[in-house]
C-alpha cells in the first residue's frame, strides 16, 4: 500500500484536511487523557488507523473537524477510559498533596492550573463543551455532534458549564 | 465575568497546559499507516492460514484410507487361503443379543410318549 492510497477506505478525507487540524486534534487528545503527552499520541494514532482503515467513515454530514474529534472522544471514551479515569485520579490527588506547585509537575503556572482545575471539576459533559466551544472554536451544535448528544443537551450543559465557571473563576480571582 | 472573560482565561489556561509541543503530522501519520498494513498483512496470513488448515483438516477426513477408493470391496476365497494375513470380521456382524440358553431356549418336552412309532 502507498502513501497515496492510504486513504482509500475514506475517498471524503484528505491528508492535507487532517494535518490542517492536527494540533488542534492533539489538543483535544491531550485533554482525553489527562494530559499525559504519550497516551494523547498513541490515541491519535489510533484515530489516524481508524480512519485508513476505514473503520470510521466520514461521509461528509458534519465538517472534518467534528468527524475527527468524534473518533477520537470515541476511542477515548472506550480504550483509554480506564485509564484516563486513574489518570485523573492521580492527578487531582497529586495536585492536592503538593497544592504549593513545587517542582515535579509539568506545569508552572500555578493560576493557569487553579483555572482548568475548576474546568475539570464540572462534570464531563460539562467539562467538553465548555473546551470545545471557548477553546477548539466550535459552535454548540458541532461540540454536541462530537460528544453524541442532542443539541438541546448540548446547550443546556453549555449553559450550566459557563455559569459554575464563571462563579469558580470569580471565587478564584477574589482569592487571589 | 462574562462570557467574553471566561473564555479568554479558559484559553489561556489551556494553552499553559497544553505547551507549544505538538508531534508532528507526518511521523503519526506514518505511524499509523505502517500500524494499519501490519495488522492487515496479519489478518492476511491468519486468514491464509486458517483457510490451508481447514483444506487439510477436510482433505484428511475425505481422503479414502489405505487405497480404498471408496467402493464396496470383498474377499474371494482364493485370495482369503493364498494369503498368509486374514483380518477377522467386523464386531458389526456379531448378534448383539448374546442368548441365555439356559433361560430362554424352550424346555423341551420332557415325556417318552410315542406318536406313530415316533418319540415326541
Amino acid at each position: 500500500m502507498k502513501d497515496d492510497d492510504a486513504l482509500a477506505n475514506n475517498p471524503q478525507v484528505s491528508q492535507k484536511a487532517l494535518e490542517a487540524i492536527h494540533g488542534q486534534l492533539y489538543g483535544w487528545a491531550l485533554t482525553r487523557c489527562g494530559f499525559d503527552r504519550s497516551a494523547a499520541e498513541d490515541l491519535m494514532q489510533e484515530a489516524y488507523v481508524a480512519v485508513i482503515s476505514g473503520a470510521a467513515r466520514f461521509d461528509n454530514k458534519s465538517s472534518l473537524k467534528t468527524f475527527v474529534f468524534g473518533v477520537v472522544q470515541n476511542l477515548a471514551r472506550s480504550r483509554f477510559r480506564q485509564i484516563a479515569v486513574r489518570m485523573r485520579l492521580v492527578t487531582s490527588y497529586a495536585a492536592d498533596t503538593e497544592d504549593a506547585g513545587a517542582g515535579g509537575a509539568e506545569v508552572d503556572d500555578k493560576e493557569s492550573r487553579q483555572v482548568w482545575k475548576a474546568v475539570e471539576a464540572l462534570p464531563a459533559r460539562q467539562r467538553d463543551i465548555t473546551e470545545l466551544v471557548f477553546c477548539r472554536e466550535m459552535t454548540i451544535e458541532e461540540a454536541s455532534a462530537v460528544m453524541g448528544v442532542s443539541v438541546g443537551t448540548g446547550r443546556v450543559h453549555y449553559d450550566r458549564a459557563k455559569k459554575a465557571l464563571a462563579g469558580k473563576l470569580t471565587a478564584l480571582r477574589e482569592i487571589d | 465575568m462574562n462570557d467574553k472573560e471566561v473564555k479568554q482565561e479558559l484559553r489561556e489556561a489551556l494553552q499553559m497546559m497544553q505547551g507549544d509541543d505538538v508531534p508532528e503530522f507526518d511521523v503519526l501519520w506514518a505511524s499509523a499507516v505502517a500500524q494499519h498494513r501490519a495488522s492487515r498483512l496479519r489478518y492476511q496470513r491468519f486468514a491464509g492460514f486458517a483457510t490451508a488448515a481447514a483444506i487439510a483438516v477436510t482433505a484428511f477426513m475425505i481422503w479414502p484410507l489405505n487405497g480404498n477408493n471408496g467402493t464396496a470391496s470383498y474377499l474371494t476365497e482364493e485370495d482369503l487361503m493364498s494369503s498368509t494375513q486374514w483380518l477377522a470380521p467386523s464386531d458389526v456382524l456379531l448378534p448383539k443379543h448374546q442368548y441365555d440358553i439356559y433361560g430362554e431356549l424352550p424346555v423341551l418336552i420332557e415325556t417318552n410318549d410315542v406318536d406313530e412309532g415316533s418319540l415326541l
